[in-house]
């Protein structure tokens, strides 16, 4: 059993007071679950979810564990002001950690997590914004999106029907030929940095929003990602403006011809976007379905649902699924066996069990 | 991590249920399986078949026991208590038909039970020579509310238990609610919550009387409890709750609200949550007890948290079935065996010194 958790990393909604400021504001924050639960993890966020991940164990005796996929920079916002909107620049996400003010042992506590085989970080992206329309929106002086800068955010939700589907955050889809190339680039870069913050690389990808085209993957694969996590369908952008998808289907544990296998997600645990559904009930009775065919259970869960910076009813809410749903899982799976993303890969690609 | 951690090697022994009848004889059991009363399904089996007040006999083996183990501080094993102070006075309440509820003493349930009181004179020892911690359980462990609804309704089978001395059965919902008479705190009716209230305020004040001092810790029994206890709870002097992890919180008409727990969180009353995180029930057959112990105490240690272990008093009970109480001690003696063996830094105190050592070390 598998949690993939997208988004760790990223800066998204800044502060309590810049989600009231978008209210106050008139922008209806409190209808997307984002815009209203999901921050940069701090300090106490990783501390809850530890608690609640080493409270149980597996048949091997290791603690459950959460791949976090990791977001390595965010937008350096005093300096593309400084260029007066006309150029992108990001810092590491290490280095926005320390301007959040409940975050400063964030970066020990991921190595604590790693050590203690509670939390992988892999690679999920250099930025989880779409720079190139990002920029070209602030150029235009969008009013939604200086709002946004102002509050150091790259988007917020402006519209009870959003226009931009994925509020920017869809960094590796293009409107052209062009911006499609400069996402290899970017990505070799993200992987550097990966690299750079934990000492050792990502040995899996997941791309943001489910976005790619696939033309990365061999860029990819030259940069030590031997395996990408996903849901069944990939959306390939077609280079044109707009969000014009071709989907490409993929099953677990497929090869492409880089050698590198898809990772698919057949369990969802996403309370934070709809408290009013049993994502337990639905969890238990996927992961069986997934056990019957003899796969394995991926779990997506993304960040939003374990922060409380925001609001802290949110992540205790969350958290209390959460434990009930891995208790749930020990007690009828007993030899049920936690692991990372990564260590999933190579079981597909080394183990000794049948490739399916 | 936020839940409170130390590189300490502490055992806390956590053992609910002291003072309470549940069974009150072998003769009892057999008129209620005679008559039909559901004493055997599920985990309650174990309870009905060997839990009982403690005779003088079972606190003496098991002080004797605990008293032969050392931590490294030089200090004995010693068990947590979690106890109630009181049982129904079934005359009274038979006398009154059924309209008003009495309690007596547990030592009172003690002298009809045994003729004398040479038990809680053994509670007092145990007690000086720091084996025995009594800490606070409950008044009764029994939802007087829900009892006293289905006595008056007529209800047969709480009728014939009555009869009998006795409430742990089985027992079937009641109209919407499917409280069992063994929680004390559980909430179908949220005026019961008034009650509820009383005999936390009323148990904590007899718990004084009888043993000389304030209780410091509350283990609501069976865990359903509603958090507006915690508020007489604290005005009455009780400082650590103890909770599971996750805690199942009754809200009134089969409605329950999940929330999540800690060790060393604390509540808007400012009391901590002790959490047991280590499970000995030998009494519970199909299962390797001390190994499985041991193992969730290596995982405690191994996250620096104290091992808090969580052991009913039916394991150590042998006024009904002698056995049980063989058993369960030889299993103990075992258990603490290999904790000082494989541990020998090991120290053993009672829940009220842990939270009293978060508190201290928060300063």
């Amino acid at each position: 059993m598998v949690i993939e958790s997208d988004d760790w990393g990223t800066i998204r909604t800044s502060s309590r007071d810049a989600y009231q400021h978008f209210l106050n504001n008139g922008y209806p924050v409190n209808e997307c679950p984002y815009n209203s639960n999901d921050a940069l993890e701090s300090d106490e966020d990783m501390e809850l979810l530890f608690e609640i991940l080493s409270s149980v164990n597996d048949k091997n005796g290791n603690p459950a564990v959460v791949t976090a996929n990791n977001i390595v920079a965010n937008p350096d916002f005093e300096k593309i002001k400084a260029s007066g909107y006309q150029q992108y620049f990001f810092e590491p996400f290490t280095a926005t950690l320390q301007q959040y003010p409940r975050h400063h042992r964030v970066e020990a506590l991921y190595k604590e997590g790693i050590e203690k085989k509670l939390f992988m970080p892999q690679f999920h992206g250099r930025e989880h914004v779409n720079t190139n329309r990002w920029l070209h929106s602030l150029q235009k002086n969008e009013k939604a999106i200086k709002l946004a800068f102002e509050q150091s955010m790259f988007s917020v939700h402006y519209d009870t029907k959003p226009v931009v589907v994925n509020e920017w955050m869809d960094a590796l889809d293009g409107d052209s030929a062009n911006a499609l190339n400069e996402k290899a680039a970017m990505l070799k870069q993200g992987l550097e940095l990966f690299h750079s913050i934990w000492g050792f690389r990502s040995k899996s990808f997941i791309a943001p929003c489910y976005v790619w085209d696939s033309s990365l993957e061999p860029v990819l694969a030259a940069n030590g990602v031997e395996y990408i996590q996903g849901m069944v369908n990939q959306l390939e952008p077609i280079a044109e403006p707009g969000y014009t998808y071709k989907k490409k289907y993929h099953y677990q544990g497929q090869r492409n011809k880089y050698g590198q296998r898809y990772l698919i997600r057949n369990v969802f645990f996403e309370p934070s976007t709809n408290p009013n559904f049993n994502w337990v009930d639905d969890c238990l009775h996927r992961i069986e379905t997934a056990f019957r065919w003899n796969k394995p259970a991926i779990i997506s869960s993304h960040r939003v649902n374990f922060i409380g910076f925001i609001n802290a009813k949110n992540r205790e809410v969350n958290l209390a699924l959460l434990l009930q749903l891995l208790q749930s899982i020990i007690k009828r799976w007993p030899d049920v066996e936690f692991m990372s993303s990564d260590q999933l890969g190579d079981l597909m690609k080394y183990g000794k069990e049948k490739s399916i | 991590m936020v839940g409170w951690r130390t590189n300490r090697k502490l055992i806390i022994i956590e053992s609910d249920d002291w003072g309470s009848i549940r069974m009150p004889s072998k003769k009892a059991f057999q008129q209620l399986v005679t008559n039909g009363i559901d004493v055997k399904s599920g985990d309650a089996k174990r309870y009905n078949e060997n839990d009982s007040l403690a005779s003088k006999e079972d606190l003496a083996a098991l002080f004797e026991l605990l008293s032969s183990f050392k931590g490294s501080n030089q200090k004995s094993a010693v068990f947590t208590a979690v106890s109630v102070v009181a049982n129904p006075d079934f005359k009274k309440i038979k006398e009154q038909h059924f309209q008003q509820y009495y309690h007596e003493l547990f030592t009172a349930t003690l002298k009809r039970y045994y003729g004398d009181n040479a038990a809680y004179l053994l509670w007092k020892e145990g007690i000086q020579q720091q084996v025995f911690k009594p800490q606070f359980h409950a008044r009764e462990h029994l939802n007087v509310a829900e009892w006293m609804r289905a006595l008056q309704a007529g209800d047969q089978q709480a009728l014939l238990a009555f009869e009998l001395g006795f409430w742990g059965f089985n027992n079937q919902p009641i109209g919407n609610s499917t409280v069992s008479f063994q929680a004390a705190f559980d909430l179908n009716e949220p005026n019961d919550l008034a009650v509820q209230a009383e005999t936390i305020k009323d148990g904590l004040a007899l718990f004084e009387q009888l043993f000389g001092y304030k209780a410091s810790f509350f283990v609501p029994p069976n865990g359903p409890f509603n958090n507006q206890l915690e508020a007489v709870a604290a005005a009455a002097g009780i400082k650590y709750m103890s909770a599971a992890k996750l805690q199942q919180e009754p809200l009134g008409y089969g409605k329950n609200r999940r929330v999540l727990h800690w060790l060393g969180q604390q509540n808007k009353h400012a009391q901590l949550y002790i959490t047991r995180n280590c499970f000995f029930e030998p009494s519970q057959i199909g299962k390797d007890w001390v190994a499985s112990c041991l193992n969730d105490i290596e995982t405690a240690f191994r996250w620096h948290k104290p091992a808090v272990i969580s052991s009913h008093r039916v394991n150590y009970i042998g006024t009904l079935h002698p056995e049980n109480r063989k058993t369960g001690l030889a299993q103990l003696n075992q258990l603490l065996t290999q904790i000082t063996k494989r541990w020998p830094e090991a120290q053993f105190c009672t829940s009220d010194e842990l939270g009293d050592m978060i508190v201290a070390s928060r300063k």
